[in-house]
């Protein structure tokens, strides 16, 4: 109810004001620097400054590079197990007071075991894919 | 206490089984039958839909967060219904691909978010569940691996679903900004009139809404991802999928929003016109089938949202009644062009020249069920329609109702050139007779009985009526 | 349970008939079920009483499946019931490519049309006035001439906008209603203001203007008739017109009499218009089946002229005349079709002494041809005269200017016949030979029916009398 209250007493649209001005200015700032810096600086061009320019070493190729459709798989499915681990985190911790639960313990147990069940179906099934084989 | 979750929610449960089980399946061993799957798949399905119908609990698990009422296992039985005809259909095109049982795992995937998203009454619930039968609806579009435009459909429909999930969760946060809290009961009582931050969350949400039903203006990605995705899940993105965001839809706007009724009544009445004409106008000038379908398929939510407007328990029983229409009409004409495009790869309007020479029983299905969509009576769709009208004219809007009927005309012309393609034209290269299995003949006779049924036998509408209350 | 039975007969037997193989078989078996309904269709038109069922239909809607049967719905089902074994038995000896689906659509039609005469709630009513038209779009569509399918398009587009307009002003009664009914009786009892019932009243007399046609909703009509089959041409101008009228007689009138009175004059002329202006175009016509249009058109145009004069002599014209004129353009347009089919044309300018050939046909013809123009003694004058007769009660120059159309239609009728069944012979109608046996039983009856009734209309006045009472 606080946040309720703070809310509409915010909004109204007086309010907003200096925010809008703020924006404005800064818009308006990077708007003329940018503007001003492009009037005022020098410029002479030749091919060495375009060219691409990174810690000394000359560039080559394309940086859209095709890449390795295996990469992002690999992620991805890190990313999902790695999520999984998160959800043993709030078991972890209440660990002991399920054990001391007589009617708890063997309930929370296998909801845990039905959940790792699930994602250990995934993870053979990924593997019978071939999806983490690294060489064809 | 145990038990009752179980009881409660067991659509969502048997749903999760059969996807685990065609996982186990599916790891145990690479060469089975394509068939067995299917069948696996079906007869759970089946079980689902006879339980839902038998054993009709009523509830709240998890603290609060998923309520389920006879309203809500009718929209269940609705969706399952709708899945298991789609997956009868697409056994013609599934006998002898590879990926069988991946595809009936996304499938159910999408099914089990529809139904915890109908039972949800919780923003995050909510917000989770629609997620979950999104995503894996983008790898179904996908699934003709080899065409590019099947790769197409999958990339727009994640990103466009993508946009939509966003702007719903800008809306909801502002939700929770505002009121403190997610669960649908609690905000419905927190929202208060005049307060510009809630009209903007409400907006935004209606925009993610209008996105899942593709309503315009958010109708763009529709045409594309229904041309590029197989036929069974264009089937699905066009009726399921649909169907459960509206049911959604209906407690949203009837529950949560009920206060703003008078400031959502102009959207809703606004979007429908523009939904209504531009969804009309497009599918003139269609000549892929399945473009066409999708444009119809957008005037039709146009319809609807004229149905919703009325916010009564009239309407929401309206737009319930006339989706279960919706399903087996459309459902009935995409049976025809699945089997149609899995057997001979013809998809144009112009291929079906000549269609009732060789193929008479598939021609009056297409037919009847054309028919059914342009609303003319005795099919069930007139019923629909009329339903959906004379709950907009409860307020009052006669000229919506004009113009809804303009709508109907300019729909009719063109769900009759089709007819005329398939039945009064002559072609010398007519489709040969094709050969129908047992699977999809199952659904065109369910089709068909649903949509002559389901309009004569006034029964329908009293059920859903009788739950709506 | 009989007015039930009216709608079950044609359907069930409809439904059935695309399941026989058989040419011959699908024949007869929509001979003989249409013969059962017109059994049932004369106990019923015999009954003293009026008839009604009712059942629960749509009760959250307050939609019930009511039927009721009073003289006027009696009278009509009557001519429903009879046309079609008549159509049927005439056409006999025509072939149809897949003649099941073409029975079949035609019997559906038929339930269609039983329906529109036979219910008295709102919603009904819309429903079997669809039902009634779809089967007709197929007919014409696959078994029409060569321009059938534009023809048929325009047709379907235009009915089904009238239809539409129609569903519309129902709804727009529906939430007037206070009871929350599409009853008949709860539509008579509205109490609507002027606006209200203006607005009502062009939304449904724009459908039936449509489907009788009135000028200037006409233009689908001759198309629509010479492209058809003959066997639906004959459903369409025969039996398919008179929902129109009867629409208005029933839906219209009695449920905006305030709108009626505003606007009938209106109509009146404009009915007055349609009657010359179709009358001098038949003159023009070159193409028999064209000329029968035309002439229908200006038939009609009288009749609807006679409701909306507001008095019973020209209501009671009205309704025996919906039966008379079935009965007489059922017969032009067998006489029409067998001259196609001896000669191979219908060009009235490619024609000539057919009387030679085929005598007896030209006797049928002529007697057709009298009662169309409505010479006494042929069951039209009583209708005409009547109809006339409340016109002339109403406003004296409008009768005058609509009698001139009686002397038109002498023109071209007689014209017609001139030029096709008398003079030289030429080299179509050369080796043109009497028409078959079923064709000539058929217009024997016919014309057997209409000089009975041109003697004895009472049979006709009676079932109506009833109705003029309310």
């Amino acid at each position: 109810m606080v946040l309720l209250d703070n809310i509409t007493s915010v909004s109204s649209s007086a309010d907003y004001l200096p925010i809008g001005i703020q924006l404005i200015f800064a818009a308006g700032f990077v708007a003329f620097m940018i503007a001003f810096s492009a009037w005022v600086g020098p410029k002479r061009k030749t091919s060495d400054k375009l060219q691409t320019f990174t810690s000394g070493i000359p560039s080559h190729g394309d940086a859209r590079h095709p890449m390795a459709i295996k990469y992002f798989l690999v992620a991805i499915l890190f990313v999902l197990f790695d999520v999984e681990v998160i959800f043993f985190y709030p078991y972890a911790v209440n660990f002991q007071d399920f054990a001391a639960d007589i009617t708890m313990k063997w309930h929370t147990f296998y909801a845990v075991l039905m959940f790792v069940g699930c994602f250990l179906v995934g993870f053979i099934y990924i593997i019978k894919k071939g999806a983490l084989k690294w060489e064809d | 206490m145990q038990t009752n979750y179980f009881i409660l929610m067991h659509h969502e449960l048997i749903i999760a089984i059969t996807i685990m089980l065609l996982l186990v399946i599916k790891v145990g061993s690479d060469k089975l039958s394509n068939q067995l799957v299917a069948n696996v798949t079906n007869g759970l399905l089946l079980a689902s839909l006879v339980l839902g119908f038998i054993v009709q609990p009523e509830g709240n698990v998890f603290g609060d967060m998923f309520h389920t009422d006879g309203f809500a296992l009718l929209q269940k039985n609705i969706l399952v219904a709708g899945t298991l005809i789609i997956s009868l259909q697409a056994s013609t095109w599934l006998k002898d691909y590879e990926h069988t049982a991946e595809f009936y795992i996304l499938l159910l995937s999408t099914l089990l978010g529809m139904c915890f998203m109908i039972s949800s009454r919780h923003f995050l619930m909510f917000y989770l569940s629609l997620e979950l039968s999104t995503i894996p609806l983008a790898a179904l579009a996908n699934f003709d691996l080899h065409l590019k435009r099947s790769s197409e459909a999958a990339l727009k429909l994640i990103i466009s679903s993508a946009f939509s999930s966003g702007l719903m969760l800008l809306g909801i946060s502002f939700l929770y900004g505002t009121t403190g809290t997610l669960s649908f009961g609690e905000v419905a009582s927190a929202i208060q009139l005049n307060t510009p931050l809630q009209l903007f969350a409400f907006v935004l949400i209606f925009a993610g809404f209008g996105f899942k039903i593709s309503a315009v203006p958010f109708h763009l990605w529709t045409a594309d991802v229904y041309e590029g995705s197989p036929v069974a899940v264009t089937s699905y993105l066009s009726v399921i999928s649909k169907g459960a965001v509206l049911f959604v839809f209906i407690t949203v706007l009837f529950n949560v929003f009920a206060l703003y009724a008078h400031s959502w009544y102009y959207l809703i009445v606004i979007v429908s016109l523009f939904t209504m004409v531009i969804g009309n106008l497009f599918a003139l000038r269609q000549t892929n089938i399945k473009r066409f379908l999708a444009f119809s398929s957008i005037s039709q939510v146009g319809f609807i949202l004229i149905g919703l407007s009325g916010g009564t328990h009239t309407s929401a029983a309206s737009v319930v009644y006339f989706i279960v229409v919706y399903i087996f009409s459309n459902l009935g004409a995409f049976g025809v062009i699945a089997l149609v495009q899995g057997l001979t790869g013809k998809e144009n309007i112009n291929d079906y020249k000549g269609f009732y020479l060789n193929n008479k029983m598939l021609s009056w299905m297409l037919g009847i069920a054309l028919f059914s969509l342009a609303g003319i009576p005795p099919v069930a769709g007139f019923f629909g329609k009329f339903f959906l009208l004379l709950s907009g004219a409860e307020k009052g809007a006669y000229w919506l109702i004009a113009i809804a009927a303009i709508n109907m005309v300019i729909s009719l012309y063109y769900y009759l050139n089709v007819v005329k393609n398939i039945f009064i034209d002559k072609s010398d290269t007519s489709i040969e007779k094709l050969p129908i299995a047992i699977q999809p003949r199952i659904a065109m006779i369910i089709c068909v009985i649903g949509v002559v049924g389901s309009g004569l036998c006034g029964g329908l509408y009293q059920y859903i009526f009788d739950l709506v209350k | 349970m009989i007015p039930v039975l009216l709608i079950l007969f044609p359907l069930v037997s409809g439904l059935l008939s695309f399941f026989i193989k058989d040419e011959k078989t699908a024949k007869i078996w929509a001979s003989f079920s249409s013969l059962a309904t017109v059994v049932v269709a004369l106990i019923a038109a015999l009954s003293p009483a009026d008839l009604s069922f009712d059942a629960a239909w749509l009760p959250t809607l307050g939609s019930r499946f009511s039927l009721g049967m009073d003289g006027m719905s009696k009278m009509l089902t009557l001519l429903t019931a009879i046309s079609f074994p008549l159509v049927f038995f005439s056409t006999y000896k025509n072939s149809y490519t897949n003649s099941n689906s073409f029975y079949g659509l035609l019997l559906l039609t038929q339930a269609g049309l039983m329906g529109v005469f036979l219910s008295t709630d709102a919603l009904l009513f819309y429903f079997f006035w669809e039902l009634a038209l779809i089967p007709v779009y197929f007919l014409c569509s696959i078994w029409g001439g060569e321009k059938r399918i534009a023809v048929t398009f325009k047709f379907f587009i235009y009915t089904f906008i009238g239809s539409l307009m129609m569903l519309a002003g129902i709804i727009y009664l529906y939430t007037q209603t206070t009871d929350a009914s599409f009853a008949l009786k709860s539509f008579y009892n509205l109490h609507l203001s002027i606006s209200q019932q203006a607005v009502g009243f062009w939304l449904f007399f724009v459908a039936f203007a449509i489907k009788m046609p009135i000028f200037p909703f006409h233009t689908w009509q001759p198309d629509a008739y010479e492209q058809s089959p003959t066997a639906v041409t004959m459903i369409l101008s025969g039996v398919m017109v008179k929902m129109g009228i009867y629409a208005v007689i029933r839906w219209l009138v009695p449920v905006f009499p305030a709108a009626v009175s505003e606007y009938g004059n209106l109509v009146i002329i404009l009915s007055v218009i349609g009657m010359l202006y179709a009358s001098l175009i038949a003159i023009r016509q070159d193409d028999v089946k064209r000329l029968i249009a035309y002439s229908s058109i200006a038939h009609i145009g009288l009749m609807c002229a006679a409701i909306f004069v507001k008095n019973n002599i020209g209501l009671e014209g009205t309704m025996i005349q919906m039966f008379n004129h079935g009965i007489n353009v059922i017969g032009l347009w067998i006489v029409a079709d067998a001259v196609e089919k001896q000669t191979g044309t219908r060009k009235i300018s490619e024609l000539g002494g057919l009387a030679q050939k085929a005598p007896t046909l030209a006797i049928l013809l002529v007697v057709m041809a009298l009662a169309n123009i409505a010479l006494p003694l042929t069951n039209a004058f009583i209708g005409e005269f009547l109809m006339f007769n409340g016109l002339f009660q109403y406003n004296m120059v409008i009768a005058a200017v609509a009698g001139v159309s009686i002397i038109l239609a002498a023109v071209y009728t007689l014209n017609m016949i001139q030029r096709v069944f008398y003079g030289n012979t030429v080299s179509l109608t050369a080796n043109a030979m009497e028409s078959n046996g079923y064709v000539q039983t058929t217009l024997i009856i016919l014309v057997i029916v209409v000089i009975a009734l041109g003697i004895y209309p009472q049979p006709l006045l009676q079932l109506t009398k009833g109705v003029l009472l309310h």
